[in-house]
């Protein structure tokens, strides 16, 4: 005689039940993947149109890297953090906090930004330590 | 007898079934929402710690690590990893709420200081050092000789304050934290 659970029906309902269990135990987590972009920035946080590279960790932490950069000071500070909503960098919300002058501490230079996506650009807006508006950006890719 | 037996197997079997099914379930649940880094959060920062401004609060997912950005608004020393210190969300919240107090950050008084040496101050000891001499830019640092604990917690009036207590537990300065909303 066939021992029950190697019939067909509870086998079935066996692997029914425990397939998405598995499944969902062994699946991608709720974090984004690692991820590059290539922007350009102008407006007045630049001196001049600037290219650096945007990289976003599973953590959902930021990272800015200026491969022009040698004097020290930057556009736009060079860490930051998505969203509590994790929202992907190209959709905006993310913020950047931090000492663009490169020196710590920095309390004539911290500056904290915000994004907002408008079509195909990312709209920046950063205020300075006490609250002040302190430059507008533009990034594209 | 064969039917018996075989009803007992049967039922044995959806027992353990069940208890399989179950076991699962537990085991796959999703944890409570600590492994993921909670969103940074920006406080304006009013008081007698510093002369106030903007800070941001960044935890560190699971390890409970806090770091504090532009740490000047509140005569502080750089308050991040990178710069080697670090604070702690000592709540039980998941994922952590520093909106609702329960972070600190602790130090040791700088060891050149005391004794008037040189010492192996570490860029924090050095920061703090400058601070409490007047030093770090203007910031409105402290004036005392060591700092020893900053807290976040909860007011009676639902606030948010932030406040300082020297080696002896005394009162160094405290400042109000309002959650920044931004646009």
């Amino acid at each position: 005689m066939t021992p029950w659970i190697f019939r067909g029906r509870t086998a079935a309902i066996l692997i029914t039940l425990v397939t998405p269990l598995l499944l969902a135990a062994c699946g991608p987590g709720d974090d984004p993947a690692d991820e590059v972009v290539h922007l350009r920035i102008s407006g007045n946080c630049a001196p001049q149109s600037t290219a650096f590279d945007m990289t976003q960790s599973p953590s959902r932490s930021l990272s800015l890297t200026y491969p022009d950069n040698t004097l020290g000071a930057v556009p736009l500070p060079m860490r930051g953090a998505l969203d509590q909503a994790g929202h992907p960098l190209r959709e905006g919300g993310w913020l950047l906090w931090g000492c663009v002058s490169g020196v710590e501490p920095c309390p004539g230079s911290f500056r904290l930004c915000t994004a907002h996506r408008v079509q195909w650009q990312l709209n920046v807006t950063c205020v300075d330590g006490t609250g002040a508006p302190a430059c507008q950006a533009v990034l594209t890719e | 007898m064969n039917d018996l037996l075989r009803n007992r197997v049967v039922v044995a079997g959806k027992i353990g079934m069940l208890l399989v099914t179950t076991t699962l379930l537990v085991a796959t649940s999703k944890p409570a929402d600590c492994d993921h880094r909670s969103a940074p959060v920006v406080f304006n920062a009013a008081g007698t710690c510093g002369p106030g401004g903007l800070i941001v609060v960044e935890t560190g997912g699971w390890s409970s690590t806090v770091a504090l950005a532009n740490s000047a608004a509140l005569g502080l020393p750089p308050l991040d990893p990178s710069q080697g210190a670090s604070g702690r969300y000592v709540g039980t919240a998941c994922p952590f709420t520093v909106e609702k107090g329960e972070w600190r950050f602790d130090w040791t008084c700088p060891s050149g200081r005391a004794t008037g040496g040189d010492g192996d101050a570490g860029p924090v000891d050095a920061a703090l050092v400058a601070i409490a001499d007047g030093g770090a830019g203007g910031v409105g640092g402290l004036t005392m000789s060591c700092l020893r604990s900053c807290i976040a917690h909860l007011g009676q009036n639902g606030d948010l304050l932030f406040t300082c207590t020297g080696a002896g537990g005394e009162l160094l300065c405290e400042s109000r934290l309002t959650k920044v909303v931004l646009p």
